[in-house]
């Protein structure tokens, strides 16, 4: 991790462009272009609009950010939400507790993340090929455990977690993800542990040699991963009153996309949270500003393609890249 | 060839080399490890480009842009490492992108390929079938395959480097036949090999390289091996190796039995202050004995102690606690890592020393990375740049920090000066001397002679996984460690 900001200020006024500047740039322009084109755009209400959509993708995009840093993958995201999100859904309806729903929701993720983690280290299975496999699998389960149904959440303490605002301001899943970037980003950079996942990600037989345990890294970050999705999961069924079994499907593209987005190489080693957060908030404003201007859904749907397209054509021109 | 020069950033591969070959005749090219063999084969195939010289096939001037260009002048090279395909059979990997087609549709005509393949494995007393694959055969079957391939192709010329390295004495035997067969048939073949015998049954001339110049070139009945050898390595010696009388004092590293799937029974002892030198041939076991004892590879047994303790390791990380540093050979692939600062580069294998209430104390990073560039004089514009910009010479300086920097008593330092300059060596040799000064034990494996002549206070020498001799400083000679390495008594 070259921290080149930290290095501009020791240089003196030398302006470094960093990678994760460069997604400001780009989200700073996007938002003016939709100002300009759409009168509805900016305004409070609807910034806050932009960042609650934004949630659920940001949310389980900090746990991609950290595989990616790996040098790993995990694609099984969109049906960890779905599945955490069921689990939840029927734990509420079974029990009634809120909070017992809550906390087994966040479990299931923990667990699938563990499940992949162990996989990945121990039976030394490709990340793509294992989450390839846990994607269908999760998916499965959460499809049988409803026998495909929808479940209605009733619980109105419920739906605050994801559609409730602090103080009729903030809403309280912008907040939490908010304090979730904070967090990880603090972690990345201040702590042992986030050094560790630029290392494994940047070198892992050199990391092993400097006695850093690699599978150990590996395997906390899927479970990291998991937990965040779950978390998502959980915000998805509060904020549509409903737990859907296909909840979340395709997310694990979008939360890649917004990674790669904002600056994460996808070989490993290289890229901050706070980019990810750029890529995040792009995604979800290009398609904010694409409804308020009426375009149709399915040209937006390509819109976002060509945007991920973008990204990853930026990553390859960083020196990542397919060879 | 002639007055072939190939340079590399920092240092000069090849200066001014001739060589010719007659059809049909068998010419041995002998040298050190990174005398430049490698170097001109690849020229010869193409795959590099040299900086001056040219290359003459029948007095006609060829330019190789590629390798492709190359073997369809008839060239054909069997490397040393192995090219193949796992996944595909025996008879596709010989003709690969050549393979025979059907009448009509042209498809792939199996059974010609696979009966053709055959042939060839007969005619090489081998008894490998055509139709398994890759993945399934053994490292000299592999081999023979990769034999089979080249006397496949039509070709004029064949270089194999090499070549017997894996086999069993009997099949190197069949294959020497072979050759002798191929230049009967006007084929002129280069012949790569530390194994002199071989040369001796098979070569008429031997030409010899040292330092990427030609040495020598004699008739093979003209000459013997001492004489080959002394040609080989002997070389002056400049006053690059800072060596200095150092004091010796306990034992530090104590290693008994220890064996692994490729080692066997390895045991010696390492005091305080002495530089333990470990001479062999490329693949003779000494990365892999070192990496043992460091714990980044299993073994089967053995105890390995440190201070008279036995040191349990399992993982590069026991053995960092227990105080030993291990540095690469490859410092690209597995000692740096590219992407990250000099500095934090510095700190990877000592993260908790900076580590203050679960938090990275940055400044006190800096100030020890600062620091060790000052000690090492690591030519860097700051230790904030990402360790890829910096020279080789620097970089291998960026690890020994690291290494440095986990306080270790024991420093085994695989071929530690290995593609870097003249200038940087003598300072990477005088940081070893100061580390002894300071009571480490030194373990230092190299293939360059000079460099475990003149620093070594003893010399351990491996050969195919064992140690074959030891010698101290007094009654070491360059003939006798190139003996013992290729398993002469």
């Amino acid at each position: 991790m070259a921290n080149p900001t930290e290095l501009s200020k020791k240089g003196g006024s030398k302006f470094v462009l960093t990678t994760e500047l460069t997604v400001l740039g780009a989200y700073i322009l996007v938002f003016v272009v939709f100002s300009i084109l759409s009168p509805y755009f900016l305004s409070f209400k609807n910034l806050m609009n932009i960042f609650m959509y934004s949630s659920v993708i940001g949310i389980a995009a900090i746990g991609t950010t950290l595989v990616l840093l790996t040098g790993g993958l995990d694609i099984s995201v969109g049906a960890v939400i779905g599945l955490s999100g069921v689990i939840s859904g029927l734990v509420q309806q079974s029990t009634g507790n809120i909070g017992l729903a809550v906390f087994l929701g966040l479990l299931t993720g923990l667990l699938c993340g563990c499940f992949n983690g162990l996989l990945i280290t121990k039976l030394k299975i490709s990340p793509l090929i294992t989450t390839l496999a846990t994607l269908s699998i999760f998916r499965g389960i959460a499809l049988l455990s409803t026998g495909g149904l929808t479940l209605i959440i009733a619980s109105r303490s419920f739906k605050q977690l994801g559609r409730g605002y602090l103080l009729d301001i903030v809403p309280i899943s912008v907040l939490i993800m908010a304090g979730l970037f904070l967090l990880f980003g603090y972690l990345l950079y201040y702590t042992p542990f986030g050094r560790k996942i630029y290392s494994v990600g940047g070198n892992p037989e050199a990391s092993r040699l400097a006695g850093i345990r690699v599978n150990g890294i590996r395997f906390v970050v899927y479970v990291i991963g998991g937990l965040v999705a779950g978390l998502s999961g959980l915000i998805v069924a509060s904020q549509t009153g409903a737990s859907l079994p296909t909840a979340g499907t395709g997310a694990e593209l979008n939360v890649i996309g917004a990674s790669i987005l904002g600056g994460v190489s996808l070989s490993g080693g290289k890229g901050q949270v706070y980019g990810t957060l750029f890529g995040v908030l792009i995604l979800a404003t290009l398609n904010n500003g694409l409804t308020l201007m009426n375009v149709q859904t399915f040209w937006q749907t390509i819109a976002t393609g060509c945007v991920l397209l973008l990204a990853v054509v930026l990553d390859v021109a960083r020196g990542g890249g397919y060879r | 060839m002639r007055g072939i020069t190939k340079r590399f950033p920092g240092t000069v591969a090849l200066h001014k080399v001739d060589l010719e070959l007659r059809a049909g005749e068998v010419l041995g090219l002998l040298g050190e490890n990174g005398a430049g063999k490698s170097t001109l084969i690849k020229i010869l195939s193409g795959a590099y480009h040299p900086d001056e010289g040219e290359i003459f096939i029948d007095g006609e001037k060829q330019v190789f842009a590629t390798p492709k260009a190359a073997s369809e002048k008839g060239i054909g090279i069997i490397y040393q490492e192995l090219n193949y395909l796992n996944d595909l059979s025996v008879a596709e990997n010989i003709f690969l992108n050549r393979f025979p087609r059907t009448k009509g549709f042209r498809n792939v005509d199996w059974r010609r390929m696979n009966d053709h393949a055959e042939r060839i494995l007969r005619e090489l007393l081998s008894p490998i079938d055509p139709r398994s694959y890759m993945r399934d055969l053994a490292v000299s079957e592999k081999q023979i395959v990769e034999i089979a391939k080249a006397i496949s192709q039509d070709l004029r010329f064949l270089v194999m480097d090499e070549p017997t390295s894996a086999l069993s004495e009997r099949e190197a035997d069949h294959l020497l036949e072979m050759v002798g067969q191929m230049a009967e048939r006007g084929v002129g073949v280069i012949y790569i090999s530390h194994r002199l015998e071989e040369l001796f049954k098979v070569a008429g001339r031997v030409q010899v390289l040292r330092d990427g110049e030609v040495v020598g070139l004699r008739q093979m009945d003209g000459t013997n091996r001492d004489e080959l050898v002394r040609l080989m390595v002997g070389r002056k010696l400049e006053s690059m190796y800072p060596k200095r009388e150092i004091k010796k004092g306990d034992v530090v590293l104590k290693v008994r039995g220890l064996s692994s799937d490729y080692l066997r029974d390895i045991s010696f002892d390492l005091r305080k202050g002495e530089i333990l030198g470990l001479f062999g041939l490329m693949g003779a076991g000494q990365s892999e004995m070192a990496r043992c004892i460091f714990g980044a590879e299993k073994r089967t047994s053995g105890d390995v102690e440190i201070d008279g303790k036995s040191a349990n390791i399992a993982s590069p990380s026991d053995a960092i606690r227990s105080g030993i540093a291990y540095l690469s050979d490859e410092r690209k692939a597995d000692g740096l890592i590219l992407t990250q600062s000099v500095k934090q580069n510095i700190t990877t294998a000592s993260i908790k020393k900076i580590t203050r209430q679960l938090r990275i104390d940055r400044r006190l990073e800096r100030r020890k990375a600062d620091e060790w560039k000052r000690r090492l004089d690591i030519k860097a514009p700051s230790v904030e740049v990402n360790a890829e910009s910096l020279s080789g010479g620097n970089q291998q300086k960026v690890v020994l920090a690291k290494w440095l920097e986990t306080d270790p008593k024991v420093l085994i330092l695989n071929n530690p000066t290995r593609g870097i300059d003249v200038g940087a060596k003598v300072e990477i040799y005088t940081l070893m001397e100061d580390a002894c000064e300071k009571g480490l034990g030194v373990v230092m494996i190299s293939y360059e002679l000079p460099e475990i002549l003149q620093l070594s206070d003893r010399v351990l020498v491996m050969c195919e996984g064992k140690l074959s001799a030891e010698f101290d400083k007094e009654e070491l000679t360059q003939e006798k460690l190139m003996h013992s390495a290729v398993g002469e008594k």
